[in-house]
């Protein structure tokens, strides 16, 4: 073995390697702290690792999707689910969670504190609806009336057999131009909408995209009998917030897509005359019902009509991310208390504590000396793993979840266990008639590539069950990951330098009885270990018989 | 701790030394009784499973006082609630207010009818979530996906790393041992299987082949130009290299095993319930059997696969000339036990200090 170059080589650079290292994780502390700094004033969240919503408390509400025709598919529910994260993200929830679970569910997990409003502003995941308004302004019913007998003459109904035209004709010219055999379906919605209640709190309607509906405008508390649908929210291809400067006013810019600019330029040409109004349904409640002042031929048009830019930004995320394909309905909604989340965060910090502890004790048992090197680096992994947390939670988004803390647990001892291979090879060598200093790296050149193979299984497990996990197992599998790669940085750039440079120490060198290299504890007779043994075998045939 | 360090430099050199490969036999059989007591344990009892594997109902109820007193009126309350299904609940705290109850699958009414019942018991805002018995099984489906993603990629890396496809089947083996007695272990605790659960066998999977990739680096080592050697037999070099890292092993898991029990003992004693236990039991299970496994069975089957190789054959069969010979010699002292020549380690024909005649050698040894 040609570890007299080497050592030469090696000798200046202990140091540097383990300068170098501790600036990092300095660094990379001072860039927590840069964070720290840039954020608003008070939120000293960079310092705090995120939590998920085990460890942290939050909601979680379960949609279950129905289909409107057989089965649920999942490029539906795919798509369902990206509407609803991209809702719920512009809600202004922070880091909200939105998966799919089982086939027809989608979870939508909230972290931080409870909040009242968060399952209605999450939960309006039904349709959304283009109506015409087929008779508007009338008072809300003080008292809600059986309606029973009328919804069945509406439900036998068959709609689809009114064209637009005929239907936009019953806006523009009163319902009696619509054919005769709707005309006792049309007094019931009438005799309907009489006993319906406006409640502003939200109503609670039967939304059915071919049928009529009777529903109101919770805003004004004006009850309104609506056409079928004519356009369906699935046909937006954007809508967003604008400020007209001019009028000093916000207004929603709405892009409509497909065969629906068509429909829409003829609504909107009939309607304009009059002034009249069209209806967007959301959920079976009218979010808006602005009247039609143009007729729009290019399938753009602004909404305009008393809009805050909160408003307006609330309305176009409405539109935007209405159109589900499927119907949902809330299938559970579970609120995990701070209190119940704080149980489990101490646990599981406790556990870490407790581990770590009996691992350093073990350490300092069985390799004295040596053991404080193992402390030393077991501390420098868990001052990198802290900001590595900190850092990728505020870089990717990721969350500390209870699976997550034992994953980090686990890796106490695949840490150590580094730096026991590096030991029992160092020791190995002096068995071999090694001197300290020179079992130190030829220990080292043989540990490297047991501990880089073993480390590379344990990243290959991670990865896997990263990829191809879901839910909680995600969580263990990226902090397990995470780990080993800075178990890897740790023996490499601090363990090894840390211990060449103890090497050369009278304590580690000669063999000081609580070094943990004293002759009589490695159970060698007859030599120093800082002495070559004179009956040496040729260097390089530790193990191999001669 | 001076004995054990002797211990470790006396297994180094070979002077002690268990014979983990030539007794296959029995540690195969020793292996083989635990799994069919898994199996078997496994098919009588089954895993527990979760309600998030069977489907279920869980009730979230406020009261005054969430402890022991208060957990067993809501189960009583349960039981009185006039569904038979709804027998036998699991009945948990969860902080200082709140008790969380789960049942088996029941239909809505049913629900509506336990919900009523518990509100008479003095519980107050009782919410119910029926939980369907899909997500357990896509949490377990998804995780069998990964699993056999994993050993395809695991065999290839073993096989190149080491260039030795027979290492790969050994810790495949190996795995497959682990994962089966923990499984049994879950089976005969009726701990419960949760999604956490599976997190914690498909950690197994990294921590068992990560212990025996350690074991066989060494293997590796050992044999290497062992075909032009005449001094050993694959199955000894393999023997002296558990042997060397048996102090590795021993360290190693004791390291892992702690923390893993804090876990245990803090997921089990302290909360009771949850995911922490769940997971550090496997784990824990998992990892002792991981560490048992590199070394009584990978390492034996490796080099039992290794023998059959016709090269190793007629290595082996120079190794045994060659020792015939020197028995024969009149020069050699080995007439104090020329009959466990083989038994005893060879690596005491290690150059050793003089101190040591090679009488004295082989004691402790097999």
């Amino acid at each position: 073995m040609a570890t007299k170059p080497q050592r030469s080589a090696n000798r200046a650079r202990p140091h540097r390697t383990l300068i170098v290292f501790l600036a990092t994780i300095i660094a990379l502390y001072g860039l927590v702290a840069l964070i720290g700094a840039t954020a608003s004033k008070g939120d000293d969240s960079a310092w705090h690792p995120k939590l998920g919503l085990d460890l942290e408390g939050g909601t979680r509400i379960t949609f279950e999707a129905k289909a409107d025709s057989g089965k649920v598919d999942t490029e539906k529910l795919e798509q369902a689910r990206n509407i609803i994260d991209q809702r719920v993200n512009a809600s202004g929830v922070a880091e909200a969670e939105v998966t799919t679970q089982g086939g027809d569910q989608i979870i939508v997990e909230i972290p931080g504190e409870k909040r009242a409003n968060i399952v209605d502003e999450v939960g309006k995941t039904a349709q959304l609806r283009f109506r015409l308004v087929w008779a508007g302004g009338l008072p809300s019913a003080t008292a809600p009336a059986d309606v029973t007998a009328q919804q069945a003459v509406i439900d036998k109904v068959d709609w689809s057999k009114l064209t637009l035209d005929q239907m936009i004709a019953a806006e523009t010219q009163g319902v009696t131009s619509l054919p005769a055999d709707v005309q006792p379906a049309i007094t019931a919605l009438q005799q309907e909408a009489a006993g319906f209640v406006c409640d502003p709190n939200g109503v609670e309607v039967d939304d059915t995209a071919g049928k009529p509906l009777v529903t109101c405008d919770a805003s004004t508390g004006q009850v309104l009998i609506l056409s079928p649908t004519v356009i369906p929210g699935s046909d937006i291809s954007s809508a967003e917030p604008m400020y007209d400067s001019q009028r000093a006013e916000w207004s929603v810019q709405l892009k409509l897509k497909g065969e629906s600019k068509v429909v829409f330029k003829t609504i909107t040409t009939a309607l304009t005359p009059a002034q009249s109004p069209f209806a967007v349904v959301l959920d079976g409640e009218v979010i808006t019902a602005p009247a039609s002042q143009a007729a729009i031929t290019n399938g753009v048009s602004s909404i305009t009509g008393g809009f805050t830019a909160t408003t307006a930004k609330e309305l176009s995320n409405q539109l935007k991310f209405g159109a589900l394909p499927l119907t949902f309905s809330v299938n559970g909604s579970e609120e995990i208390g701070p209190s119940l989340a704080g149980t489990q965060l101490k646990a599981g910090l406790v556990a870490g504590a407790i581990g770590l502890l009996l691992v350093i004790v073990y350490c300092l048992f069985y390799y004295r000396g040596l053991g404080l090197v193992i402390i030393g680096s077991l501390l420098v992994a868990a001052a990198l793993t802290y900001v590595m947390v900190l850092l990728l939670g505020k870089g990717v988004g990721f969350t500390l979840t209870l699976p997550g803390i034992a994953g980090l647990i686990v890796a106490i001892g695949i840490t150590a266990d580094s730096f026991i291979v590096f030991f029992e090879r160092i020791r190995d060598e002096v068995r071999d008639g090694k001197s300290l200093r020179l079992a130190v790296e030829a220990g080292w050149v043989r540990a490297r590539g047991t501990i880089l193979a073993a480390d590379a299984v344990s990243i290959i497990a991670a990865l896997t069950l990263f990829i191809f996990a879901i839910g909680v197992v995600r969580g263990f599998a990226f902090a397990l990951g995470l780990t080993t790669l800075i178990d890897v940085f740790v023996v490499f750039f601090f363990t090894k330098p840390l211990v060449s440079l103890l090497a050369r120490t009278k304590f580690f060198g000669q063999g000081h009885k609580l070094s943990g290299l004293d002759a009589s504890h490695l159970g060698i007779k007859g030599r120093k270990v800082s002495e070559i043994a004179r009956t040496s075998r040729p260097a390089g045939t530790a193990g191999k018989v001669s | 701790m001076g004995r054990i360090s002797t211990f470790g430099q006396h297994l180094y050199e070979g002077r002690v030394s268990f014979d983990f490969v030539g007794r296959r036999k029995l540690w195969y059989s020793i292996s083989a009784a635990i799994v069919v007591l898994a199996a078997l344990a496994f098919m009588v009892r089954g895993f527990n499973y979760g309600v998030e594997f069977k489907g279920g109902v869980e009730f979230t109820a406020q009261v005054k006082v969430a402890n022991s007193a208060t957990a067993d009126d809501m189960v009583a309350a349960v039981e009185d609630s006039g569904v038979p299904e709804a027998g036998d609940p699991t009945v948990q705290t969860a902080g200082a207010d709140t008790i969380r109850i789960q049942t088996r699958a029941l239909t809505q009414d049913q629900a509506t009818q336990v919900s009523a019942s518990l509100e008479k018991a003095g519980a107050t805002e009782v919410s119910q979530n029926l939980i369907g018995p899909t997500y357990g099984k896509q949490v377990a489906t998804k995780a069998l996906t990964g699993l056999i993603v994993f050993l395809v990629i695991i065999v290839i890396f073993i096989w190149g790393y080491f260039r030795e496809w027979r290492m790969s089947v050994a810790g495949i083996v190996a795995l497959a041992h682990d994962l089966v007695i923990t499984g049994g272990v879950y089976a005969l605790s009726g701990f419960e299987v949760t999604p956490a659960t599976v997190t914690g066998l498909l950690t197994i999977l990294g921590y068992s082949l990560y212990d025996t990739v350690v074991v066989f680096d060494k293997v590796r080592e050992n044999t290497k130009g062992i075909l032009t050697s005449t001094t050993k037999t694959y199955s000894e070099q393999a023997n002296l290299a558990v042997n060397q890292t048996l102090v590795r092993s021993i360290n190693t898991s004791i390291t892992a095993l702690l923390p893993v029990a804090a876990l245990l003992i803090v997921g089990a004693g302290v909360l009771g319930t949850g995911p922490l236990k769940d997971l550090a039991l496997a784990l824990f299970v998992g990892m002792a059997a991981g560490t048992y496994s590199s070394i009584f069975i990978a390492t034996p089957l490796v080099a039992q696969l290794k023998e059959h190789e016709p090269a190793m054959k007629a290595q082996a069969a120079r190794v045994l000339a060659r020792r015939a010979k020197e028995e024969s010699a009149p020069v050699a002292v080995a007439a104090a036990s020329p009959a466990r020549a083989v038994q005893s380690s060879g690596a005491a024909k290690r150059a050793q200090p003089s101190r040591k005649p090679r009488s004295q050698r082989g004691k402790g040894g097999s």
